[in-house]
Order: structure tokens, then C-alpha cells, then sequence
């Protein structure tokens, strides 16, 4: 998972050695890769151009991990209503790929939600609460749980290609509902919730290992650790912001 | 102290991390391995001063730590791990009030209330009187700010008997 060096290296001129190891064409990795899509349409929009490239970089960079041929991946990406990234899965990805996964999930976790799909998305909530409510105002007097389904925001599909390899990439992100049933499954996936974040985080400056709170660290560590501690991603670390996104 | 060189600790540091960006995918026992795997690796490594051993050592066990509490793992597997980490003591303060929360919690976690509270309780008045000491703005004033308030996060629960 070299994204993290492509980071660091911009960051001091010793990082060129890193740079050289690489770089496109050194022969590591596909090469250019072509994407396509198909969507563009309100129920079928496009994925974001940042989403896409950053994609295109990871297959270009670990697509070798894969056998040439033809594979399918499906992600889901769970989002609440303050935009905070609760999970993001990718099936399909084989065990010989962790890198090229582990950087599909970085991207992910980083593509940013139009605005639209993601209003729409809010107001199905509210109004599937609303439905719920008043369901539970007929059983008064009998205990329920009130349930609410996620509403998917977000269906997009890309196809990558480079050489003899070619990837359908399907995305949908979810939206969630943490007032609901989600409460008590979400606290038991806190870890999960955690490091997710951390992936996020190490994706930006500040997985630094020089701005850690302590040796050999980065900033995101610091940020784990208090998130594993309080379960929730903290604003602040030793004064120093963990809001990455 | 040749581990403490720019691009060693950044290797380190990036070794680590690769492990814990794939806690998601790896059972406790395969991540403390991997851990365990780097941690051998550049404790094998020539020059090295017993500073950074020491700081490896710390470094280690701390990830481990994390990975056991993620992973809901027994009381049994916290203590020894603990056991460890208390042994090689800690880098600073930070680290201390860090860590120790964290096993509170994994202690929580398997319903070791007493032990928890034992040492929740302990640090609450040193940690708010460090806060106090501190410089004002300084990363240590804001650290034992942050940590104040999640200790007596930790320290109701404890007393309510909640388990997370």
C-alpha cells in the first residue's frame, strides 16, 4: 500500500527514492488503465471523477495482484446523516490482492457523495421515521423496537481496463439511520467504525509520522487509539485535529 | 540510536500501520504475528541502541494491545499483554494514561469491572492535576483535557456496571 508513501514522499526530497520505486512505467505495475461508464442518468449517475482516478491509480498500481482476466467487485459504502463513513466493504476482491483492495477501500472511503442523491436520501429517512412513529402510536403499551431501512443513495457502476485485465467496479452507498435498530449493531461494529476511519485518515497528511503524538506514530494512530477509547472518531488529539475529511 | 534516523522510522512506522489498515481482515492471532514479525525485524537490525529497543518494544505491544481490545479478546489475553506493556513502562505520560485506558477497557469489555475501576480511579486525580501543571495550550495540557474526560466517561460506566 504505497498511496501512504505517495504522500509522504511529497512531503521531503528523500522521498524521491521512494518515488522512483513506484513510478508508472517502472515496470510494477499495469500501466495506464481506460476507465468507463455508463451512467449518467438521475437513477444511474455517474461515479465522481476524484472516486474514478483514484481507482484507475490503484488497479494501474495493483492490478497485478489479480489474474489477467475478467472480475467483478461490489462495494457498499454506509453513510449517516452528518456524512461520517460508518463502513465500506468490496467483495469479489481475491486474498492475492490485499493491496489492490486495501487501496479500493481508501478511495472509497475518501469519495466524496453529490449533494442531491444525498438530500433525497435524508428526506427518505425522515419520512420512513415518520411511518414508524406512528406505527408504534398504535401499539402503545406493547414495547417496540422501531426499524428502519437504510436508503441507498447511490448506485454506480465503472469499468476498469488495462492490457488483459478488465474490472467492473459496482458501487452503492447507503444511507443509515443511527437513531434506529442501527444503534445497538453499529456500537458492536465501533472497531470497525474505527479503523475504517483510520484508513481514511491515512490516506492524508496526517499520516505523517512526524506530526504522531508520540515517536514513530502518526497523527491517524493517535486518533485510532482515542477512537477505540470513546468510540467515536475524536475531533481533536493533543489539541490536534483528527478531522481529515 | 540508528532506528531513530529519518527514513527508519518512518519505515517502522509505515510497517505498522500496513498491519493495522488490515485489523478488518485479520483474526487477533494473525495480527499480534504480524506485529510480532516486524517487531523482530528491526529489532534484528545492526546498531541498534537499547533505546529504541526499548521504544519497539513499546511500540509493539501498544498495537497489540489495540488489536486485542478490537477484537474482543478474554480478560485473560489483556492481562498478559498488559502484563508486558506495564514491564517496559511507558514513552511519556500520554502514553501511560493512553494505554491504561485502553486495557480499562478491555477489562470492561469482560466484565473485570473492579480491576478497571482500580486503575481508572487511580489516575483520574493525577492526570487532572497534570492537566493543571501543564503549560497552557500545550500538546500535554490538551491531552490530559481530552483524556479527563474520557477516564470519567470510563469511570461512570464502570460504576454502572455496563459492559461494552
Amino acid at each position: 500500500m504505497y498511496r501512504f508513501w505517495h504522500k509522504v514522499a511529497a512531503a521531503g526530497c528523500w522521498g524521491c527514492v521512494t518515488m522512483v520505486a513506484v513510478m508508472p512505467g517502472c515496470g510494477s505495475g499495469l500501466g495506464p488503465v481506460q476507465a468507463t461508464q455508463n451512467g449518467g442518468t438521475i437513477d444511474h449517475p455517474n461515479l465522481p471523477d476524484v472516486f474514478v482516478e483514484k481507482a484507475k491509480d490503484c488497479v494501474s498500481e495493483y492490478g497485478k495482484q489479480l489474474e489477467p482476466g475478467r472480475h467483478r467487485f461490489d462495494s457498499t459504502v454506509e453513510v449517516d446523516e452528518e456524512r461520517v463513513k460508518w463502513d465500506v466493504t468490496i467483495d469479489g476482491v481475491p486474498d492475492t490482492a490485499p493491496d489492490l483492495g486495501a487501496c479500493l477501500r481508501i478511495a472509497l472511503q475518501d469519495m466524496p457523495i453529490a449533494e442531491e442523491p444525498f438530500r433525497q436520501g435524508v428526506e427518505t429517512l425522515k419520512y420512513r421515521r415518520q411511518e414508524a412513529l406512528a406505527e408504534q402510536r398504535k401499539l402503545v403499551g406493547h414495547p417496540v423496537v422501531i426499524v428502519i431501512a437504510g436508503a441507498t443513495i447511490v448506485v454506480g457502476e465503472v469499468m476498469l481496463e488495462a492490457g488483459a485485465y478488465t474490472i467492473l467496479f459496482a458501487v452503492s452507498v447507503e444511507l443509515i439511520d443511527k437513531a434506529s435498530k442501527d444503534v445497538a449493531e453499529l456500537a458492536k461494529r465501533g472497531f470497525k467504525k474505527c479503523v475504517t476511519l483510520y484508513t481514511g485518515c491515512m490516506a492524508t497528511g496526517l499520516s505523517n509520522p512526524f506530526k504522531g503524538n508520540h515517536w514513530s506514530a502518526s497523527h491517524c494512530n493517535g486518533c485510532l487509539e482515542r477512537c477505540q477509547l470513546d468510540g467515536v472518531w475524536p475531533a481533536e488529539v493533543g489539541g490536534k485535529s483528527c478531522i481529515y475529511w | 540510536m540508528a532506528l531513530k534516523s529519518y527514513p527508519d522510522e518512518v519505515d517502522f512506522t509505515h510497517d505498522m500501520s500496513q498491519v493495522t489498515l488490515r485489523l478488518l481482515d485479520l483474526t487477533f492471532e494473525e495480527a499480534a504475528l504480524e506485529y510480532r514479525r516486524i517487531e523482530a525485524k528491526y529489532l534484528a537490525r545492526a546498531g541498534i541502541s537499547n533505546d529504541d529497543i526499548l521504544e519497539i518494544r513499546r511500540r509493539t505491544i501498544a498495537q497489540i494491545l489495540g488489536a486485542a481490545l478490537g477484537n474482543e479478546q478474554t480478560y485473560e489475553v489483556c492481562q498478559t499483554i498488559w502484563k508486558e506493556m506495564s514491564g517496559l513502562g511507558f514513552f511519556d505520560l500520554e502514553r501511560k494514561y493512553t494505554m491504561t485506558a485502553i486495557y480499562a477497557r478491555c477489562c470492561q469489555m469482560n466484565g473485570e469491572f473492579d480491576a478497571a475501576l482500580e486503575l481508572v480511579d487511580s489516575l483520574i486525580p493525577e492526570i487532572a492535576q497534570q492537566g493543571k501543571d501543564a503549560t497552557p495550550g500545550s500538546e500535554m495540557r490538551a491531552h490530559c483535557v481530552e483524556l479527563l474526560g474520557s477516564y470519567q466517561k470510563i469511570r461512570d460506566e464502570l460504576k454502572a456496571g455496563v459492559r461494552e
